[in-house]
């Protein structure tokens, strides 16, 4: 498996993060290689950063499946993790898009270094693409891992696009089955940007995505990050 | 020359050393595939931008994995301002540097070699001039006929989506204008720089080509009778002012810019495998021996760790499980 690992010139945070890219050959890079500049920043931010190829895409070795969401690439991500973890991680961060963030879901939600979490427009349902049978349904897995980042008191930040369609199915599954994982105290929220976000298919809201983590991860971090 | 953590990792009995080029803000990234016995040649895979780049990616990654288990080294590379290269302003120029820059490393890990060019989409004109001084062979795909017809293919497609796309309005600026205006365009959700633009718009594949004498080998990727249609009218053309020009197609009906809802690995799809075969066996054998070259660098390259922006960059290999 190929990454790369960007590292801070000072003395780093102590909390690595991890960046996964999206399904359908989406790089480490991410789409117009927003994933290097949201590199580069972290460690601007005392962060050591990886972001990896997924097998078979890219650089890696081997070839892709079926971007199953059930298994979410779990080996390479935990190996992303191992390789972190190898090199004295004290405390561990993670960033996905769609398909990364519910690979980061599926394997980091219960893992005891994980100290917070964004996850751009993961979709809700647990087979295809995200889908579920009916409109008003939620997949289990999703449903497992949110409830672990919410029990474990993660800073979790859900990102969607007004226009997404998975924010759609977020907004009419919420009042029956999300409301409670987002109340007042708890560790999780979600915040909605303009336009369609899921695809990142416009240069503005990668911009904007961007500068809502580079804001975001300081403020969940806070005390830990050294 | 400087170069950062190269490390490797073995493919099918081949060593791949990817590595990052250069001094801090200013370094390239490439990776070389050098086989176990070397054929004394080397082909430099000149990618595409934007969408294309990352359409073609997997398919210039199993291109250089099968010619290096022919016995051929190959080298990628991403220019600077794409992929995970430092930050620059792309242009025709910059890119040409960025190859002769990456050319001249993997010579360095390969040995003595005659350079052979491949390009896909607009990479075609930067491996047709790349290789224009020593006449050196040269494999494409669906190489456009020139910069003006390039971009209007892009933009034809920009507008497209658009008008249908989520949120449809057609009151964008046109990409000519603002572009020229020195302006940066959101182009499928990669950025254009102006710079890009002006260093492009003029060329054209004949004229990167230089003279004759010449070996290109034209490969269509359309649905089949466009893809012949382009492929043998492109190649008499070229044949009649003086090249070497071997045509070829293959059937695939899909885009350039985007992995559609059918989406399979490449490696699974017929079509791509024998693109893959048909151009690398075309580059393993075309005769690269009477090309002039100036490929005999000697000496290793000093090496040292550098820094990335904010930050020391690297490429990791690792096993997965």
């Amino acid at each position: 498996m190929f990454g790369v690992l960007t590292e801070p010139v000072s003395r780093p945070s102590g909390i690595d993060v991890l960046l996964l890219a999206g399904g359908v050959y989406v790089l480490s890079t991410n789409r117009n290689r927003m994933f290097v500049t949201l590199a580069r920043a972290l460690a601007g931010q005392g962060h050591r950063v990886l972001r990896i190829d997924y097998r078979g895409v890219g650089e890696s070795t081997g070839v892709i499946g079926s971007y199953s969401l059930i298994d979410p690439n779990v080996a390479d991500v935990q190996s992303a993790v191992e390789y972190l973890i190898s090199e004295s991680t004290t405390g561990l961060a993670v960033l996905g898009s769609c398909y990364g963030a519910r690979a980061a879901m599926h394997v980091l939600a219960g893992h005891p270094n994980l100290r917070a979490a964004v996850l751009l427009a993961p979709p809700l349902g647990d087979t295809g693409r995200g889908d579920v049978d009916a409109a008003n349904e939620v997949g289990p897995l999703f449903l497992s891992r949110a409830r672990t980042l919410q029990a474990r008191k993660i800073p979790t930040l859900f990102v969607y696009g007004e226009r997404d369609a998975y924010y759609d199915h977020f907004r009419s599954v919420y009042p029956s089955t999300l409301k409670t994982l987002f109340e007042e105290d708890s560790s999780l929220s979600v915040r909605v940007l303009p336009g369609e976000l899921h695809s990142l298919s416009h240069v503005r809201v990668q911009e904007i995505f961007v500068a809502t983590a580079l804001t975001w991860f300081p403020e969940a971090l806070g005390a830990e990050s050294r | 020359m400087t170069t950062v953590t190269p490390t490797e990792l073995e493919v099918d009995e081949c060593r791949e050393r990817p590595v990052f080029l250069g001094l801090p803000g200013s370094a390239v990234f490439a990776c070389v595939h050098l086989p176990r016995r070397p054929d004394g040649r080397l082909v430099v895979l000149c990618s595409s931008v934007g969408a294309e780049w990352k359409y073609n990616y997997r398919r210039e990654v199993i291109l250089a994995r099968r010619l290096a288990t022919m016995g051929t080294a190959a080298v990628r590379l991403h220019y600077l301002g794409t992929g995970n290269s430092d930050d620059g302003d792309v242009t025709f120029e910059s890119m040409l540097a960025d190859v002769s820059r990456v050319r001249s490393w993997a010579i360095e890990q390969v040995g003595p070699a005659c350079t052979v060019y491949f390009g896909s989409r607009f990479g075609a004109f930067v491996a047709a001039a790349a290789g224009a001084a020593t006449h050196a062979p040269l494999a494409v795909w669906s190489a456009p006929e020139s910069g003006a017809r390039y971009f209007s293919e892009l933009f034809r497609v920009l507008r497209v989506g658009r008008v249908v796309g989520p949120g449809a309005s057609d009151d964008a600026p046109d990409p000519h204008q603002a572009l020229s205006a020195g302006r940066s365009l959101d182009v499928l959700g990669y950025t254009m720089g102006p710079s890009f633009y002006a260093s492009a718009r003029e060329r054209s594949f004949e004229a990167e080509l230089g003279p004759p004498p010449r070996s290109v080998k034209l490969i269509e990727v359309a649905d089949g009778v466009q893809a012949w249609q382009a492929a043998t009218g492109r190649a008499a053309e070229l044949g009649r002012r003086g090249y070497s020009v071997d045509a070829g197609w293959v059937d695939e009906g899909r885009s350039w810019w985007f992995h559609d809802a059918d989406w399979r690995p490449d490696e699974e799809r017929p079509a791509v495998s024998e693109l893959i075969e048909e151009t690398a066996q075309w580059l393993f054998t075309v005769d690269a021996e009477g090309i002039e070259h100036e490929d005999r660098i000697h000496g290793p390259g000093r090496r040292r760790t550098t820094g990335v922006l904010q930050g020391r960059e690297g490429p990791r290999v690792r096993r997965a499980h």
